[in-house]
C-alpha cells in the first residue's frame, strides 16, 4: 500500500461531532477513522471515581454519526473512551454502541481493551522488583512507585501503546476497536505502524490528528482534520472549507500540551521533531517530513492513579463593603484562629480563593489588589462529609458576623447566593500515581475480548 | 516593550497535571529573532514574574520554526487536588504579558 487515508472526526469524543465534516471526509475514502475519547485533563476526581466528565447523549450522538458509516462502509473505527477509560466506563460506552447498531440495524464485531490496571497485577510487579520511576519531578509524588501507593489508588489505569491495538486488528479482525485509556497517538498510529510505514511520520501525523481540527486555522478540538501518510511524507488538512492548514498552525501544534516541542516521549522511545519540515502544498494543506521515531529499546506504560483525598465542603460568598474588602486578610486570619480554637483536631484544610483580588493566580498574580467587590470561595476537606460540611458553617456564621477593626455592617458581613449556603462538593481525589512501568512485553496487563453486536441479534 | 505586545498567541496549559505550559507565538520572524537574542526571556526572569523559586521553571525553550517559545513551570499544586486554582492550568500566562524585554 503506497499511501494511507486516516480521518479524525474531532479532537475527542463527546465535544461535537460536526456531520458537514465528517460526510465530506468520507468522501475521500479514508482506511481508518481514529478519534480519542480519554483524557486525566478534567483532573482526579473522575479517575478516583471511575465517573466521565461527559454527557453521555452527546457521546451517543456522536458514535451514531460515525459508528454506521464506518460500519457500513468497511471503514474501521478506533477509538478510546471515555473520561479516565475505567473499565465501567468503557463497557458504559459499548451498551450505547451496542444501542446504536440495534437502532440501526447494522451488526459489527467490536474489539474491547481494557486499560485498567488490577492491584493484584501491580503489586506482583513490585514485588518481582520492578522499578516505575515518576514521570514528573513533582514532590507530591513519591519518586519510584510504592506498594502503598497502589493500596490507597481507588483507580489505576495504564496508556496502552499501539502494540495491544495491532495485536487485537490481527487477532480478530474487527470494524471496531473500543479502548479503555490509551495513549491518544496509539489510536491513529496503530494501523500505519502495523503496515510498515515509517514510524516516525506515523507517531507525529497521529500527534496533530488525535486533536481534530485544532491544528487548523482558525483552530477547534470540535472540528475534523484528514491526512494521507505516505512513505516519507503526509500531508494533512480539514475537510470544513471554513478552516484550513498552514506551515504556522500545523508547526505550532507541536507545541500544544507539552514540555518540549522537538521531543516527546513515546512507550519504547520518542519522537524527534528536531528536523521535521514543514511546506504549504496548497492553500489548505501542509506538507509534513523529516520527522523520526528514536527506539531506546525498552518499553514503558504510563500508569496513572488516584486516591482519596477526603469529602470536600464549598462556599461561596460576596463581599462589596470597603471596610470589609480593606481587612480581609484579617477577617479570614482572625475567622481560622476561632475555627482552630472550636474544632481542635487538625484534620481538615481550609483555602480561600478571592476572586476579584488573586483567585486565579495566588502567589504569582502581579497585581494582587481587590476590586471595588470580590468574591470569596472557600474551600473545606475533611476526612468525613460532615466533618468538612460542619467546619464551613461555622466559618459562614464566624465571618458572617465577625467585628473587625472599623466595621459598621453589623446585622452582617457578606452576601450568600446560595440556600443551602454551604454546599456538599462531595469526595475529593488527587492523583497519587503518575509513574512509568517498565513491561518486556507490551501487552501484558490489557485484557482484550471480542463481541458481537447488537448483542442477541438474529438476522 | 513589553512581552503582551510582540505576540501572537500567549497561552497557558497543563502538559500533564503536575506541570503547566506557556506557549508565546511571536507576530513576526523579525520579533522573534530580535527577542531571541536581547537573552531577555530567561528561566530566572520569569521565575521572577511568577515569583516562584528558579527550579520550577523546568524548561525556556525557542522554537524557530514556530516563532514560539515554550515554557514549563512545575505547578505548585496540582491540578484538581486540594486547593487547586485552575484544574486546567489556562489562566496562568498572564504574569508574562507585563515581561520588559
Amino acid at each position: 500500500m503506497k499511501e494511507l487515508k486516516v480521518y479524525a472526526p474531532a479532537g475527542h469524543l463527546g465535544h461535537g461531532v460536526p456531520r458537514d465534516s465528517l460526510l465530506r471526509a468520507l468522501r475521500l475514502e479514508p482506511d481508518f477513522i481514529a478519534l480519542q475519547g480519554t483524557s486525566m485533563d478534567p483532573g482526579p476526581y473522575y479517575l478516583g471515581s471511575a465517573t466521565m466528565p461527559h454527557s453521555l447523549e452527546v457521546i451517543k450522538r456522536d458514535l451514531s454519526l460515525i459508528v454506521p458509516e464506518a460500519v457500513e462502509r468497511g471503514i474501521p473505527f478506533i477509538f478510546s473512551a471515555t473520561g479516565p477509560g475505567t473499565d465501567n466506563l468503557v463497557e458504559l460506552v459499548l451498551r450505547v454502541l451496542d444501542e446504536i447498531l440495534r437502532e440501526k440495524g447494522v451488526r459489527a464485531r467490536v474489539a474491547v481493551l481494557s486499560g485498567e490496571l488490577s492491584k493484584e497485577y501491580l503489586r506482583r510487579k513490585l514485588e518481582e522488583g520492578v522499578e516505575a520511576r515518576r514521570l514528573t519531578p513533582h514532590p507530591s509524588l513519591p519518586e519510584t512507585l510504592r506498594l502503598r501507593d497502589v493500596e490507597e489508588a481507588t483507580h489505576i489505569v495504564a496508556q496502552m501503546g499501539p502494540e495491544p491495538i495491532i495485536d487485537a486488528i490481527k487477532r480478530f479482525r474487527p470494524d471496531i476497536v473500543l479502548t479503555g485509556r490509551a495513549l491518544d497517538v496509539a489510536l491513529f498510529s496503530a494501523i500505519p505502524i502495523m503496515m510498515g510505514f515509517d514510524k516516525g511520520l506515523a507517531m507525529h501525523m497521529a500527534k496533530i490528528l488525535e486533536c481534530g481540527s485544532l491544528a487548523a486555522d482558525p483552530p477547534t478540538t470540535s472540528d475534523g482534520m484528514f491526512a494521507v501518510l505516505r512513505r516519507d511524507h503526509f500531508l494533512v488538512f480539514p475537510p470544513n472549507p471554513k478552516r484550513r492548514a498552514t506551515v504556522a498552525s500545523v508547526a505550532a501544534h507541536s507545541l500544544y500540551e507539552r514540555t518540549d516541542p522537538f521531543m516527546e516521549a513515546g512507550p519504547d522511545g520518542y519522537l524527534d521533531l528536531g528536523n521535521t519540515t514543514y511546506e504549504q502544498v496548497d492553500e489548505r494543506t501542509v506538507k509534513v517530513s523529516g520527522s523520526r521515531y528514536v527506539e531506546l529499546g525498552r518499553y514503558t506504560v504510563k500508569v496513572e492513579g488516584a486516591r482519596l483525598a477526603g469529602h470536600r465542603a464549598v462556599m461561596v460568598m460576596g463581599a462589596r463593603d470597603p471596610a470589609f474588602i480593606s481587612s480581609l486578610d484579617y477577617i479570614l486570619e482572625e475567622s481560622m484562629r476561632r475555627v482552630r480554637q472550636v474544632f481542635g483536631r487538625q484534620d481538615y484544610r481550609v483555602y480561600f480563593r478571592i476572586y476579584g483580588r488573586d483567585g486565579v493566580m495566588g502567589g504569582s498574580e502581579p497585581l494582587p489588589r481587590p476590586a471595588h467587590e470580590v468574591g470569596i470561595l472557600v474551600e473545606v476537606v475533611a476526612p468525613s462529609r460532615e466533618r468538612a460540611l460542619g467546619v464551613a458553617l461555622f466559618l459562614r456564621s464566624t465571618i458572617l458576623h465577625l467585628d473587625f477593626p472599623g466595621c459598621i455592617t453589623t446585622a452582617g458581613n457578606v452576601a450568600f447566593p446560595f440556600s443551602p449556603v454551604v454546599l456538599d462538593g462531595g469526595p475529593v481525589y488527587e492523583f497519587n500515581i503518575w509513574h512509568a512501568l517498565p513491561l518486556d512485553n507490551p501487552l501484558e496487563p490489557f485484557k482484550q475480548k471480542l463481541v458481537e453486536l447488537p448483542r442477541g441479534w438474529r438476522a | 516593550m513589553k512581552l503582551g505586545e510582540l505576540v501572537k498567541v500567549l497561552r497557558s496549559k497543563n502538559a500533564d497535571p503536575f506541570t503547566v505550559t506557556v506557549d508565546i507565538v511571536f507576530r513576526d520572524e523579525e520579533t522573534y529573532r530580535r527577542v531571541k537574542a536581547s537573552g531577555r526571556l530567561t528561566a530566572a526572569r520569569v521565575a521572577k514574574a511568577y515569583r516562584i523559586p528558579e527550579e520550577r521553571v523546568l524548561k525556556v525553550i525557542f522554537y524557530d520554526q514556530a516563532l514560539a517559545v515554550k515554557i514549563a513551570i512545575l505547578r505548585e499544586t496540582p491540578a484538581g487536588h486540594p486547593g487547586c486554582r485552575d484544574v486546567y492550568g489556562c489562566q496562568q500566562h498572564v504574569p508574562l504579558l507585563d515581561l520588559e524585554i
